[in-house]
């Protein structure tokens, strides 16, 4: 599953309509979904997308798959010469302004896309130091908590600049319609890039999947397993898997199987095992 | 070097992370001149990368990135039980490259380090410094071993793979010459020997090929060269004097019908080779501290993770009866065909 953070309404328009995403809440922050994408709304500043980005990923804890992956989205500021107004950027290293803390995410997956640092301040108003490449006031709460959510290689952030900052400059103010433009121009880029982080996760599957788990957990109801038994199966099975590469579906023979007694349970159990470590 | 890929992943070194006091080094200009399409990310401190929890050295395999470093830490570390010390006792190890580019299903490197991504120790003068002082120290002490010590330099990583970007071998070299009290050892399953040929054998510098039987080979040790390939770049280092050992170890256990396939591959040593010029054969199977064994469970795939292993003092290996099984029957094969004094169980 792809998760999307974007701060404003207008910054997400053109992705929500291009992938037919449908309004799903508009509590605690508006979110949109299709099958395989959901995205959040989560308003400006860091304390905003920590908490959307908390909520969209909560559910990414039990899956089993490991496919998914969350991108913040959205315009920045430019902050050096590096860097022009509608250039798309992944951001490969993220800095907390104030609180002085650093993200990088893992890039994989190979892209065309440019690559910069991207500074997150708390007020646009502040007299800041420009350290990094680019500004926005979102991407570096976003990385910290969807850091807690998924591994680094599932993180990403990617800004398009909408303007250039200059020192002591009062900041334009952007229309909706620019920035609408600005986002269509990279949509299939943008699409191009999830593509291939999809393929790459494709690739990690942990060993043990759902099917697994449920194969594991009725056998060892129904022969009733003790609990040191039921680990040891977990072992075995496991060893099973990553050996010959296939579930030991066989096992799905002692689904309704209750033996009569201890004895017998323990007999039937040390037969699996051997069969297992086979 | 390059691994092949698939297409969405990156390239090898597509970027390198290089901690800013890590520019005052030249060999930080040397390393980046050379890969000069690498991007750049600059860093505080490597840990910053390297230590990350939240990261999956499975899928970092697949594109490893590079990390410049300085090492303001220890340099030199005393070898663990784990290993063998040739019955000297001043056996250190020190690790200026850590991880590898090769893929060995057994490598406790996956199990001890959170990443993948490659580090280099830019600051070499520091080390070579410090094992200065442990010589002269050591000097001092007769009492402590022969006065001699024993340093292996690619105990975290197979080092001669790297040579190309950061190399470090002439002044390996070099120290070796200048220091005969101590000893260097470097292990590899590469077939980058050509490097050597450049200098004169050193009675203190001794290659230790790590080989395997061609089957454990292809399962386990991905990316790695083959047997053969191996084998053929020992028997070039030996006819030029070099000294070599061999490591067989981990010895695996790669099926019931295990025994014949052992005996099969010292047959095939044996034939490619010239034994007796070997200085020495290290015998060890399979072992591995049980908290790194819980990381490979997490998140590697392969049959090494799961075998069901015997934990006795937070080290993970065989059970009893199959380990000396293993280590006797390929002790008594290896006999037949070479000077067991120089035998070495670990
Ligand atoms: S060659 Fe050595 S260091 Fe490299 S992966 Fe294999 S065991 Fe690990």
């Amino acid at each position: 599953m792809l998760y999307i953070i974007s701060a404003i309404d207008i910054e997400a328009r053109a992705i929500i309509k291009y992938l037919n995403l449908k309004k799903t809440t508009d509590r605690p922050f508006e979110t949109y979904q299709n099958e395989e994408v959901h995205l959040v709304i989560s308003g400006v500043g860091k304390i905003n997308a920590a908490g959307a980005t908390s909520y969209l990923l909560k559910d990414t804890l039990k899956s089993y798959t490991h496919n998914d992956y969350a991108i913040n989205i959205g315009i920045c500021g430019s902050l050096n010469n590096k860097f022009n107004v509608g250039d798309l950027v992944l951001v490969n290293k993220v800095v907390d302004y104030e609180r002085k803390r650093k993200y990088y995410t893992d890039i994989l997956v190979e892209h065309n896309l440019k690559e910069g640092s991207i500074q997150s301040i708390d007020t646009l108003h502040s007299n800041y130091e420009f350290e990094e490449d680019l500004v926005d006031m979102e991407s570096s709460a976003f990385f910290e908590i969807a850091s807690k959510f998924l591994s680094v290689h599932q993180v990403y952030v990617l800004k398009i600049v909408s303007d250039k900052v200059s020192k002591n400059q009062p900041l334009e103010r952007l229309t909706n319609k620019y920035i609408d433009e600005l986002i269509r121009g990279k949509l299939e880029e943008i699409l191009t890039f999830t593509k291939s982080v999809s393929s790459l996760l494709k690739q990690f599957q942990p060993l043990l999947q759902q099917q697994d788990e449920e194969i594991i957990k009725k056998i060892s109801i129904s022969l009733k397993l003790t609990f040191s038994q039921m680990k040891q199966f977990e072992k075995a099975y496991a060893y099973f898997k990553s050996n010959k590469k296939v579930s030991p579906l066989f096992l799905k023979e002692y689904f309704n199987y209750i033996p009569k007694s201890k004895k017998e349970r323990d007999a039937i159990f040390e037969d699996l095992k051997t069969k297992l470590y086979k | 070097m390059k691994i092949s890929k698939q297409n969405y992943t990156n390239e090898t070194f597509s970027h390198i992370y290089i901690e800013k006091d890590a520019l005052n080094y030249p060999l930080t200009n040397e390393i980046t001149s050379k890969l000069n399409k690498s991007k750049i990310v600059y860093i505080d401190n490597y840990n910053e990368i390297f230590s990350r929890k939240n990261q999956n050295p499975f899928l970092q395999k697949l594109s490893p990135s590079l990390i410049l470093a300085v090492n303001r830490g220890d340099f030199i570390y005393k070898g663990s039980p784990l290993c063998h010390d040739f019955e000297q006792q001043n056996f250190y190890y020190t690790n200026f490259i850590v991880n590898c580019l090769f893929d060995c299903d057994y490598c406790y490197l996956k199990g001890m380090n959170f990443s993948s991504h490659i580090l280099f120790f830019v600051n070499l003068s520091d080390y070579f410094h410090e094992i200065s002082r442990l010589i002269n120290e050591i000097k001092e002490r007769p009492e402590r071993g022969q006065g001699k010590i024993y340093l292996s330099i690619s105990y975290d990583s197979d080092i001669l793979l790297f040579e190309g970007i950061y190399p470090f071998l002439k002044e390996w070299i070099d120290f070796a010459e200048a220091n005969p009290l101590i000893t260097i050892e470097i292990r590899t399953k590469s077939t980058n020997y050509k490097k050597f040929l450049n200098y004169s054998p050193l009675e203190n510098l001794i290659i230790t090929w790590s080989i395997s039987p061609q089957e454990a080979i292809e399962k386990y040790e991905k990316n790695t060269p083959s047997l053969e390939r191996r084998l053929l770049a020992i028997s070039q280092l030996l006819q030029k004097g070099w000294k070599i050992n061999l490591a067989l170890d981990p010895i695996l256990y790669i099926g019931e019908n295990w025994q014949e396939k052992y005996k099969e591959f010292i047959n095939s040593i044996s034939k490619k080779i010239n034994l007796k010029k070997i200085n020495a054969i290290t015998l060890g199977v399979f072992r591995i501290p049980v908290d790194y064994l819980k990381r490979f469970k997490k998140f590697f795939k392969s049959p090494i993770a799961f075998f069901p292993y015997q934990t006795t003092n937070g080290v993970s290996t065989y059970p009893e009866e199959l380990k000396s099984e293993m280590i006797e029957f390929v002790y008594s094969e290896l006999e037949k065909i070479y000077n067991k004094t120089n035998i070495y169980v670990v």
